[in-house]
């Protein structure tokens, strides 16, 4: 398991964190804040790291159950993609074209 | 009459001693008068109830009423209401008008229950305390400058105080079992897949259970009956048979074996609190229990189990908050990512953010390993619930290590406000029903019990509960102010 450059927690590395979850830059007093909580999960998570776990499997699910709507399982997804492109009512090289909604 | 049980105010109105219009009348005119002090509704809907009231009367006096007919109760807004605004306590919906009904909502209306409005709760459900609500903190009715715990805290204080008969609440790491503990309420927090989360906005889906909130066991019971069973329409519904939950309410405890998981006495509890329980295992073992002291040393890691798992799948629900299909947009976008990344940062409060930020790390590729893990210590957590469930029938324990804490004690650090969910997050995470029921009072402040049992186990958890009620009257107490 990596422990990458998670024991500290950089204002570059939480700037990467707001870009990847789509949220602008904190006030200085949330940024505060949120390094330090953000470096005690990690470090909390690294802790659990050292459990032993007897190779068992991580829970999907807190009880058995069946999948009602799908089989259980990975498949293959058909390309729809000459379905999709007949409904659109106009295109451009292939691609949708949508109305402008923001100037 | 404010204070009413469900049971009684349900006899009184077959017995057209007194009408749902009149009880409605009377709850709405207590929430106008009340409810600007407690901030336990974020929206009242009054015409709704009065139209509700009378076709409740109208269905009693045709003969054909059940139990919950008539009897106000309030949704917590994180169940969409059809037509009616469901916040979530945040920012980002406060313009929300659902489409359609929650199952909860719509299986509580065929009971002909009257919807007197939507209760405060934490933003997204995300909070101890309720404290992290757009629309500003739910008080506690017991000590005005306390919290009344959270996420659920609205429904409780709304209970609690006599504006409303019972509630729905829902709970992930406790935000049903730890409001009820601080406001000296029944919660239940069945078994994950009992109740249907359609309609329920997602917080974390592994974890997130409704249930109800109620004064007593027996009320809660009666709630129980109307909310629980399988829902096509959310694929983790479980089907599994619905018992009447009445039914075996006054069955006797006698060979009942009750565990007592040490980690959960240790020095995290406040002493008083743990004097409180200590009377408790005194009173069930005169109503014929046996005592068994257990270990749940996996239970230590609950807390950073739960905040991980759930930070991580709240991340991946609130993806969908993206200032375009519904929710608050911000003003003036520049671009399509300027309105993705101003609608989310001034739509999401501090906390949501802050959990976000720790799911988008958690699920990222140089840490999705830390991911797994915590659902692997997971199952050795509910490995060890189901070994601990082969040698007792329920646990016992805390609801909360401390009563009701002030507002704003905690909410600087938020990492000290999640150890007061350290009792009730592993329950969840197992995905067990337990049941938070009032044990005593500490300087004028409500103590919880915890009751947890084996999956599908509430008609037995009630009917302990039940008993442990007949035999003590901190339930009947009320607030002083009200």
């Amino acid at each position: 398991m990596t422990e990458t450059a998670l024991n500290t927690l950089s204002s570059s590395h939480l700037a990467d964190l707001l870009a990847r979850a789509k949220l602008t830059t904190l006030s200085e007093d949330e940024e505060a804040l949120d390094k330090s909580y953000l470096a005690a999960m990690i470090a909390s998570a690294m802790r659990i790291d050292s459990i032993a776990d007897d190779h068992l499997q991580p829970t999907t699910h807190a009880f058995e159950v069946e999948q009602r709507m799908r089989d259980d399982a990975v498949t293959d997804t058909e390309d729809h993609r000459e379905i999709y492109q007949r409904l659109m009512p106009t295109m451009v090289h292939g691609l949708y074209t949508v109305p402008v909604v923001i100037e | 009459m404010s204070f009413q049980t469900i049971s009684r105010l349900s006899k009184a109105l077959r017995e057209k001693a007194i009408s749902s219009v009149e009880v409605t009348q009377a709850c709405l005119e207590r929430i106008e008068q009340l409810n600007p002090t407690l901030n336990s509704l974020i929206t009242v809907t009054p015409d709704q109830a009065l139209e509700a009231a009378r076709a409740a009367d109208e269905q009693i006096a045709s003969g054909s009423a059940h139990i919950l007919t008539g009897i106000p109760i309030v949704h917590k807004d994180n169940f969409c209401t059809q037509g009616i605004k469901t916040t979530c306590a945040s920012k980002m919906l406060s313009n929300f008008i659902p489409p359609y009904d929650a199952t909860v909502v719509t299986k509580l209306k065929a009971a002909g229950a009257v919807m007197l409005g939507k209760a405060n709760m934490d933003e997204f459900a995300m909070g101890g305390s309720n404290e992290t609500s757009y629309y500003g903190p739910a008080k506690n009715p017991w000590d005005l400058a306390r919290v009344p715990g959270g996420s659920s805290g609205g429904s409780a204080a709304a209970v609690a105080a006599g504006l409303a008969f019972g509630a729905t609440g829902t709970d992930t790491g406790g935000s049903i079992r730890q409001p009820a503990a601080f406001c000296n309420l029944v919660g239940l927090k069945p078994t994950y897949g009992r109740v249907s989360r359609y309609g329920m906005v997602a917080f974390a889906s592994s974890l997130d259970q409704a249930g109800p909130i109620a004064r007593t066991v027996e009320d809660a019971a009666y709630l129980l009956n109307s909310l629980a069973g399988l829902d096509l329409s959310d694929s983790t519904s479980m089907d599994h048979g619905i018992p009447d939950y009445t039914a075996t309410l006054n069955n006797p405890l006698t060979g009942l074996t009750i565990g007592i998981p040490a980690e959960f006495f240790e020095e995290d509890l406040n002493t008083e609190v743990g004097q409180c329980l200590e009377e408790a295992i005194r009173i069930y073992q005169r109503l014929g229990a046996h005592i068994k002291k257990v270990h749940l040393k996996h239970t230590a890691n609950g807390i950073t189990l739960y905040y991980l798992i759930a930070s991580a799948e709240c991340a991946s629900n609130l993806g969908r908050y993206d200032g375009i299909r519904y929710g608050y947009r911000c003003a003036s976008p520049k671009s399509l990512e300027d309105l993705y990344n101003r609608s989310r940062s001034e739509g999401f409060g501090p906390e949501v953010k802050r959990r976000i930020l720790v799911g988008t790390h958690i699920l990222s590729a140089d840490a999705y390993a830390y991911y797994l893990k915590a659902q692997t210590v997971r199952t050795l957590l509910i490995q060890e619930f189901a070994q601990v469930f082969e040698t007792v029938d329920v646990l016992l324990s805390p609801t909360t290590p401390a009563p009701a804490f002030k507002l704003g004690e905690k909410m600087d650090d938020p990492l000290n406000m999640y150890l007061a969910d350290i009792y009730t997050v592993t329950v969840s995470l197992a995905g067990l029903p337990a049941i938070s029921l009032p044990a005593g009072f500490v300087g004028g402040l409500p103590v919880g019990q915890q009751l947890i049992g084996p999956a599908f186990s509430e008609a037995r958890l009630l009917n302990i509960a039940h008993g442990y009620q007949q035999a003590t009257d901190w339930h009947t107490r009320v607030p002083g102010v009200f």
